[in-house]
């Protein structure tokens, strides 16, 4: 006979005496990835290799503190890591649109934006006084005076020697004209004709000359205008290079190991030469100012005061906030941009170390996701909006010049995500080559208990909360094996062990305690089962009420008590649910109703065809099983799922076909294989919880029980009422192997074994399946004649129907 | 309604012509030849003359010289900025006159179109200069346009305005129309010798169409292009004596000064 499980077998207790501290406060801090070597060891490759595609991705379940996980283990590496350079972008004067990279050792950019600073105040006092000095002004007048005559000189010989032969220059009003003089007037036309020929010929002939002069000399005003711009232009630059040759120089010579600082300096001289008139118009095409901002660089990363390799967290991994952005301003309703707009993305603050993203915001952000590919793949950073990169916008912008990549990216997300990744993104494997698993759950042994200690130490002292005493951490393990749902393992969620001992540290605050103990442990995870109990309750009031129908006493044929898990968010709560099952003569079916009405699924369907198969080689091995039987699960509308109520669907059957009744006091649950053999289920504790709850509230316990299977037993750990109740004898939990020994606690009958004659024994459960099922197939088999005998022949070829008796 | 400060286009008290607040708006007289320049000087000379409540006279001289000078056989006229000669006839430049007349006719009607403003266009024949100095009295403001070769060989100032500016008998302002009228101070150079008018000498109606005055400190004529180069408003005022010594420096100076000059005899 199948014995009752101990209390100790239900619930495995940490023992105290293992414990060598005190309080946690003792304990030294450990590294919290300790109890993930394999994850640790992935980290640590990862993050050693520097090749392509070596990215990491951190796979674990959402109640592990992932975040914090990596981001201590990235720091602590990351601190021995070499910092990396500034990054600044410069203006590029052969082509405005594209900003140029200028790279620098770390701290220098910052230094070079304060002398360039300096440069430009330097230049902007120095270059005005040079246009404002006499040397220049007198040099330019001297200039603009000089052409001035070569140009009045051009038209005034002409007109002093026409007046030499006796010409006069006359100004029309739109140029000049050649008329004959007469003293200091012009001759009358009459006059000129009563002149001799002889004179007439000579003063045309010369006028024709003149005229021929006049027009060389007017044409040749051009090329003298344009003289005087190139002189003036040479002077200019003449000018500026006293003017800014010598602070350019003193600054070559400070930067002389930047080749891109130098490049950038003879970029300005060239520009500050080319556009002098910047400087000396009212109103230049490009002004001194815009010059002048043209020599600034825009720090894109600055790592002056880092300590090591940068480890960033990108919270909102969007487009933008990866690759950067390029800002405008609103100037008279038009948008404007430069290169000093482009601002820095965390890829560009993360170059040269880490950058650790949650996967599930990578892919709910547009376009984050093939942004992060992209880069990863061209080893660059290109600054560009989305609309850009995706061609949806074409007006003019910048297209700053792309910046070398040399960053670790981190993805954390759940195994789903990854595995997801895996099978649908071909490149998802070439760009992270590396997972880093978590372990849900730690070994429970004292070893690990100790360790587990230290891992409650660290979490509390780093979270700044009281300590624990030695009964308070064995409450955490007991609670972190529980959480695990098994003996023999501790759950390595750090979010849910950090949760409690938040609560816990609560409790003993309001408690006025400096210590933590097992109480307040105990108060946080029932005040935890309190806050989110109340569809439990009420669902547990339905039982009360007897609006849910359970039996939890007395015998009843063809009905057993299931255990039902209900899983609502974090929690998750055991519920009976009461099975039934017909039988009589028949086909040799078992309808499972909820298959036919679609409210079972595919797994249950599978453990009810199991169940069947197994109950017809068991008592029909040699001939035909003339039964025809149905099972339900009453009262439910939400839909069956699972194999975990096959032992309790076949026992039911049993006592079907049987007619013998079942114990009420005992919910079942278990899975079946075609032999016979009881197999593991899950949520063995919600469920013995959950029967307890609901018997104990109909009334007294008078010894109902659970019949589990035996591979749960070390998954138990029952909490502390049922517990008292199974110390007491008011409650009780079976472990069982085969599915006989629950029909032996379930009828209270011997099974019975096949004597020497191939029968079994008087009185036991076989014997009386064995009758009954004689009895099916002889009325099977009367029906059947008699039907032919009505019907001839033809009746046999029509199908039975399973009301036939 | 009538002129707040008529008085005869010769003063009661001669001396008041040569210069000092006795002189006052008569008559504002503007030379018309239907060039861009000319054009602007006539808007500004109606605004003068509107604020000033006084008599516009707008003259247009039919250059006899010109004329008589297509007569020749081998007459030409050389563009001033092609160099291009070609041939025109005494005809074609009648014509051309006859046209302008009435050109300067209309421009005239429009520019003081909607004004209570007394108005007269004056046609006569000669030669320009003489013409306009016969017209002028003191008391009167002779509007010129800054006349002459604009285009790729700079601006210059035109021979006739040239001669007016240092012959009028009357205060002369040169309009550039490039420039637009815009208030600001009047600008009067610092005099070290006492045989020059006195600063405080502007007449009392330009110096009402100006925010204040400004006194500049300028040597010669390079240093006082220096201080200009950046002056938007405003206009300078010159005593003629001094323009005269300012053009014998640097003939082309008054052709690139940025403001408006005011010349008073």
């Amino acid at each position: 006979m199948v014995e009752p499980l101990d209390v100790t077998q239900v619930y495995r207790r940490c023992d105290i005496e293992a414990f060598a501290f005190e309080i946690t406060s003792e304990l030294e801090s450990l590294d919290l990835l300790s109890g993930h070597e394999r994850a640790r060891d992935a980290l640590s490759f990862g993050t050693a290799m520097r090749s392509d595609g070596f990215n990491l991705f951190v796979l674990g379940a959402p109640g592990h503190d992932r975040q914090s996980l990596v981001g201590r283990f990235l720091a602590e590496l990351a601190k021995r890591g070499p910092v990396p350079g500034d990054w600044c972008y410069r203006y590029n004067f052969d082509d405005p649109a594209a900003p140029l990279v200028l790279s620098l050792p770390a701290g220098m950019g910052r230094t070079l934006r304060e002398d360039l600073d300096g440069l430009i105040e330097e230049l902007s006092s120095a270059i005005p006084a040079v246009f404002e000095s006499e040397e220049y002004q007198n040099r330019l007048h001297e200039l603009k005076q000089a052409m001035g005559e070569r140009q009045r000189d051009a038209v005034e010989n002409v007109r002093g020697e026409a007046r030499e032969h006796g010409i006069l220059l006359l100004s029309t009003p739109n140029g000049f004209t050649f008329a004959p003089a007469d003293g200091d007037t012009m001759m009358a036309p009459e006059a000129f004709e009563a002149l001799p020929a002889e004179e007439r010929e000579r003063i045309e002939h010369k006028v024709e000359e003149l005229q021929r002069t006049l027009t060389q000399a007017i044409r040749q005003m051009p090329r003298l205008a344009k003289q005087l711009r190139e002189q003036a232009s040479a002077l200019n630059e003449e000018m500026l290079e006293s003017a800014i040759d010598a602070p350019l120089d003193e600054f070559k010579e400070r930067y002389a190991a930047q080749q891109g600082v130098i490049t950038h300096l003879e970029a300005i001289r060239e520009a500050i030469l080319f556009n002098a008139e910047s400087f000396i118009e009212e109103d230049p095409d490009i002004p001194a100012e815009a010059l002048y901002s043209r020599i600034q660089i825009n720090l894109l990363v600055d790592n002056a005061e880092a300590k090591g390799a940068p480890v960033i967290h990108q919270d909102l991994p969007s487009h933008q906030h990866l690759v950067g952005r390029i800002e405008h301003h609103v100037h008279n309703g038009t948008l404007l941009t430069d290169f000093l707009l482009i601002r820095a993305g965390a890829l560009h603050r993360a170059n040269g170390g880490y950058l650790v993203l949650d996967v599930r915001d990578v892919l709910t952000q547009p376009g984050a996701w093939e942004t992060l590919k992209r880069v990863l793949r061209a080893g660059e950073i290109r600054t560009e909006s989305l609309e850009q990169a995706y061609g949806l916008i074409s007006t003019v912008t910048l297209e700053p010049q792309p910046i070398p990549l040399d960053v670790k990216i981190v993805l954390l997300g759940d195994r789903l995500l990854y595995y997801l990744l895996c099978e649908h993104d071909p490149e998802f494997l070439e760009l992270f080559k590396v997972q880093a698993d978590l372990e849900d759950e730690l070994d429970r042994d004292r070893e690990h208990e100790a360790f587990y200690a230290r891992m409650v130490a660290t979490l509390v002292r780093t979270a700044a909360l009281r300590p624990l005493g030695r009964e308070g951490v064995a409450a955490v393990i007991e609670r972190a094996s529980r959480l695990a749902g098994d003996q023999r393992k501790l759950t390595a969620r750090h979010r849910d062990l950090h949760d409690l001992l938040l609560e816990a540290d609560h409790w003993a605050g309001e408690a006025g305690d400096r210590v933590i103990d097992r109480a307040h442990v105990e108060k946080a995870v029932a005040q935890q089962f309190w806050r989110a109990g109340r569809i439990r309750e009420r669902s547990h009031e339905l039982f009360t009420r007897g609006t849910l129908m359970v039996a939890t006493e007395g015998h009843v044929v063809g009905q057993v008590n299931g255990l039902a898990v209900m899983q609502l968010g974090e929690s998750a709560f055991g519920q009976p649910t009461r099975i039934t099952a017909t039988a009589r003569p028949g086909e040799g079916r078992v309808v499972d109703i909820e298959r036919e009405a679609r409210t079972g699924g595919r797994i249950h369907a599978k453990a009810v065809m199991i169940l069947s198969r197994y109950l017809a080689s068991r008592y029909a091995a040699l001939e035909p099983l003339s039964l025809s039987a149905s099972l339900a699960f009453e009262q439910s509308y939400g839909g069956v799922e699972g194999d975990s109520a096959s032992v309790a669907e076949a026992c039911v059957l049993v006592s079907a076909i049987a007619g013998v009744g079942l114990d009420q006091a005992f919910a079942v649950t278990g899975s079946i294989d075609q032999h016979g053999s009881v197999q593991a289920v899950g949520g063995v504790n919600e469920k013995i919880e959950g029967f307890f709850d609901v018997c104990r509230s109909r009334g007294t316990l008078s010894g109902q029980a659970v019949i589990l299977p035996r591979t749960n037993v070390g998954h138990l750990m029952l909490n502390g009422e049922v517990r008292e109740a199974i110390e007491q004898g008011r409650f009780r939990v079976f472990a069982i192997s085969r599915v006989d020994e629950a029909l032996s606690l379930l009828t209270g009958l011997p099974i019975g074994e096949l004597d020497a004659r191939g029968r079994f024994p008087e009185g036991s459960l076989e014997a009386r399946v064995a009758e009954r099922l004689a009895q099916f197939r002889e009325a099977v088999t009367h029906a059947r004649r008699a039907e032919r005998g009505l019907n001839g022949e033809a009746a046999e070829e029509k199908e039975e129907d399973d009301d036939a008796p | 309604m009538p002129p707040d400060e008529a008085r005869p286009p010769l003063g009661d008290d001669p001396s008041a012509s040569s210069a000092g607040k006795a002189v006052r708006v008569v008559r504002v007289l503007t030379l018309l030849d239907a060039s861009r320049h000319s054009l602007a000087a006539l808007a500004a000379a109606v605004e003068l003359a509107a604020a000033r409540h006084a008599e516009l006279v707008a003259l247009f001289v039919e250059d006899q010289e010109i004329v008589s000078s297509a007569g020749f056989p081998f007459a030409r006229e050389i563009g001033a900025v092609s160099g291009r000669a070609r041939r025109r006839s005494r005809d074609d430049l009648l014509v051309g006159q006859a046209r302008q007349a009435r050109r300067v006719t209309e421009a005239l009607e429009a520019a003081v179109a909607g004004r209570e403003l007394r108005h007269e266009l004056r046609i006569s024949r000669g030669a320009i200069v003489s013409e306009a100095q016969a017209l002028a009295g003191p008391g009167d403001v002779l509007m010129l346009g800054k006349a002459g070769f604009s285009g790729h060989w700079g601006v210059r100032l035109g021979s006739t305005s040239r001669a007016l500016m240092l012959e009028a008998p009357c205060t002369v302002i040169i309009w550039d129309e490039r420039l637009p009228l815009a208030h600001g101070p009047l600008r009067t150079l610092a005099e070290t010798d006492a045989q020059e008018p006195s600063l405080m000498e502007v007449p009392e109606a330009l110096a009402r169409l100006f925010e204040g005055e400004e006194v500049l400190e300028a040597s010669d004529a390079r240093d006082l292009e220096h201080r200009l180069r950046r002056a938007t408003s405003g206009a300078l005022l010159l005593h003629r004596p001094r323009l005269a010594r300012l053009a014998e420096q640097d003939p082309d100076l008054l052709a690139r000064l940025p403001i408006p000059l005011i010349v008073v005899p």
